[in-house]
């Protein structure tokens, strides 16, 4: 009986520790260069090229068995998963471990003296004795294990500890296939099925754009969109920014920098306060509702506690608001104050516990939902009430709030945290087939390149495979989140405030509106580091400039360098209507001409 | 008859071949140190040589039942190749080395009852880390070369 315990409770430790350690697929991104690059499993988080394909190699083995653990709550299945992976790692591991003692073995003979062997055996022996071991305790619990391995270690014991190990290993690895087979059997007992769905999430907000995976939905791609392509007209949003850089051009020229400066902190010092003050008073609200609502009114144990913790974080987040509007809106609020990290994490933590909340009253619907058929009437009351009040109050002003909170802050911060990234979801609509898993194919392709449709640098591709029992709702096996960047060679053109001062004595910097047309070189390394930090770029800016105050229109252009992401941008130009020369300087604010909050 | 111990005395040590007593037992003698057990002294100095003077993983089997020869062969095939830091010592009179067997580290005092215990294991800085028992199944190869992975491990 203790050896029944004892082995349960080893399977079980050591397998929850190793359960989510694998992941289910490996994924290659092939860039436009017709480069493959090896993403690392380990990560979920991934810089991939804007226009590439990604590669999706599925670990069978590990998906039945994350389905079989998510879905299946028999210790019986639960021990052979945990079992399965136990003996996988130390197979892996012990395979690893064996050159290293083969090496400390060589060096042990050639050691001269005693203290200089012991230390050697000593180190490297250490992970190829513990992995043995681990082997062999599991083999002790495990007749039929034993029985394999005491037969092939019967050959080959006299040839040495390294390759007495080495053949311990294939056998294990041998008794592994064979419990896979029994897991495959439960499968089909089981009826499991999994999906799999990507969606584009734009890094300016909006709903998600769903991408085809060929054989795993009916989604209808988009027009293809080539982000590579030169193209040299404005879009409508640039044509936008372009009106508001001149209105902020007309003011920096007439009322000067620190004027607008505090102008768009007025602005900014709105925006924020809108916003805090629409979730005090939603908060507020909430709270009025749920106070009619004691917790010991509710009937049902598993939507008491949730509701107990629904109510508490509603404090928390009214607590949250007002510490932030008490320590940053009573007094003056400065640009530098914005930035500091303590502003930030106060509004992150802000974003979270409107996310609590958001999830108590989902959970609490979900949970009402279920139970509907199991509560009494009499005690029906409470709960149709807080389900009412949440269903058509709650939840969908708590979401919108959630939603004006993240852009806000990617607004604030000016990139996606990877923490926000995995916020995102991928979306599984009806279109998304609900694969068996006996169907499911070796490799799949996510094609970014052909079924993504329009979509520029710095947005984000979730994708997410879920999946579980047919009469069971599915349950994430796993997500990956992929972050566009251009790795290529390639034109950009964007536009923005540049300062010019012409040649001569006594002439000054001007605000103009102009737009750059810049060739970035490609990084051909992994890692992005240089297109999202450096980004160099050569190319002409052209102007409309203004260097006779009596003509309406002059134009200029000029030669151009450009680098940190085109945040600073120099060159010298011609203005052609007054034929002088003219020094250029841009310096990319986005707070001084965007919006804060769309 | 022929005993295990005077045919083994004819054996020039680094050879591999079968050994003949009642049973037949194949053993790797390129592994394996007998204790000259008639001459006490001797014995006494080999195996403190053995322990103290050498930089080996032990398997030090007592008595010379047949289990001891069992474990004997069993050992001597799981301690593997020339490469490989361990040896098995064979006491077929463990009275005879009494003294160096209670010096011996033993924090988990694993040598307490010497009369239960058929082999133990020393590892490379000289600690008891495993004891095989007389009546100890299943006595099989995994089982012996567990206690060569027990003293590697330390």
């Amino acid at each position: 009986m203790m050896k029944y315990v004892f082995t349960l409770s080893l399977f079980l430790i050591i397998g929850l520790e190793t359960a989510f350690a694998q992941s289910v697929w490996k994924l290659k991104e092939q860039r436009p260069n017709n480069k493959l690059y090896e993403l690392d499993s380990s990560l979920a988080h991934h810089n991939v090229d804007i226009s590439s394909l990604i590669y999706i190699q599925f670990d069978k083995n590990n998906i039945r068995r994350k389905l079989l653990s998510a879905s299946n709550q028999e210790v019986e299945v639960e021990m052979l998963i945990n079992k399965i992976q136990l003996l996988e790692r130390i197979t892996t591991q012990g395979l690893k471990s064996i050159p290293e003692y083969t090496q400390g073995m060589d060096a042990y003979a050639k050691a001269k003296n005693i203290e200089e062997k012991v230390k050697i055996v000593e180190t490297m022996g250490q992970s190829f004795a513990t992995l043995a071991l681990e082997l062999m305790y599991v083999a002790e619990q495990d007749p039929e294990l034993s029985h394999m391995l005491n037969t092939n270690l019967e050959k080959v014991a006299s040839t040495g500890f390294a390759n007495s190990f080495t053949v311990l290993l294939q056998t294990t690895k041998e008794y592994v296939s064979g419990l896979e087979n029994k897991l495959s059997q439960l499968v089909q007992k089981e009826g499991l099925y999994i999906q799999l769905a990507a969606t584009l999430h734009s890094s300016k907000g909006g709903t998600g754009q769903p991408i085809h995976i060929d054989g795993f939905d009916h989604i209808k791609p988009p027009e293809y969109y080539d982000p590579y392509e030169l193209n040299l007209v404005l879009t409508d949003e640039q044509i936008q920014e372009l009106e508001a850089l001149k209105r902020t051009c007309d003011s920096i020229n007439t009322i000067g920098i620190p004027a607008l400066i505090a102008q768009k902190k007025e602005q900014l010092r709105g925006n924020l306060k809108k916003i805090l003050l629409e979730l005090d008073s939603l908060v507020t609200d909430l709270s009025d509702q749920t106070k009619q609502i004691e917790v010991s009114d509710i009937p049902v144990e598993s939507i008491r506690i949730e509701y107990k913790t629904f109510k508490q974080n509603i404090v928390a987040l009214q607590t949250a608001i007002n510490t932030l509007y008490t320590k940053y809106f009573e007094d003056d609020l400065s640009f530098a104050m914005v930035f500091q990290s303590s502003f930030l994490a106060e509004i992150r933590n802000i974003m979270q516990q409107t996310d609590l909340i958001y999830n108590n009253a989902n959970k609490i619907n979900r949970l009402i939902d279920e139970s509907t058929a199991s509560v009494e009437e009499n005690v029906d009351s409470a709960m149709g009430f807080l389900n009412k009040t949440l269903e058509e109050f709650g939840i969908k002003q708590i979401n919108l709030s959630k939603k004006k909170m993240n852009i806000l802050y990617s607004e604030l911060t000016g990139y996606r945290s990877f923490n926000e990234i995995s916020r995102l979801t991928a979306s599984f609509s009806d279109k998304i087939i609900k694969k068996d898993l006996k169907d499911l194919p070796d490799q799949a392709i996510l094609n970014i390149k052909h079924y993504a449709g329009y979509r520029e640098e710095g947005d984000n591709i979730v994708m997410e495979m879920r999946g579980g029992r047919k009469e069971q709702k599915p349950k994430t096996i796993e997500a990956a989140y992929f972050s566009l960047v251009k790795t290529q060679p390639h034109f950009v053109t964007n536009v923005g405030i540049a300062f010019v001062r012409p040649n001569g004595a006594n002439e000054k910097f001007t605000a103009v509106v102009s737009s750059n047309t810049l060739f970035k070189f490609g990084t051909q390394a992994k890692n992005t580091f240089y297109r999202k930090y450096i980004d160099l770029g050569v190319g002409i800016n052209v102007a409309t400039l203004n260097f006779n105050a009596d003509n309406p229109f002059e134009f200029g252009a000029a030669v151009v360098l450009s680098a940190f992401n085109d945040y600073l941008i120099g060159g010298y130009g011609y203005n052609f209507t007054q034929g002088k020369g003219y020094l250029l300087v841009s310096i990319r604010v986005p707070f001084l001409h965007k919006e804060l909050i769309y | 008859m022929i005993t295990i111990s005077c045919f083994l005395t004819l054996i020039y040590r680094g050879n591999t071949l079968f050994c003949l007593t009642k049973k037949f037992y194949a053993m790797n003698y390129e592994k394996l140190t007998i204790l000259p057990c008639h001459d006490p002294e001797e014995a006494k100095s080999i195996f403190e040589t053995l322990i103290y003077e050498e930089a080996y993983l032990l398997l030090v089997v007592l008595g010379k039942d047949s289990s001891a020869k069992r474990i004997l062969e069993l050992g001597t095939k799981a301690a593997g190749n020339k490469q490989d830091p361990s040896m098995v010592v064979w006491i077929s009179e463990p009275e005879v080395v009494a003294d160096t067997l209670s010096n011996l580290q033993d924090p988990k005092r694993f040598l307490n009852n010497l009369s239960s215990i058929r082999a133990f294991a020393l590892s490379i800085t000289d600690e008891v880390v495993d004891v095989i028992k007389v009546q100890e199944k299943p006595l099989n190869i995994l089982r012996v070369w567990k206690s060569f992975m027990l003293a590697l491990k330390g």
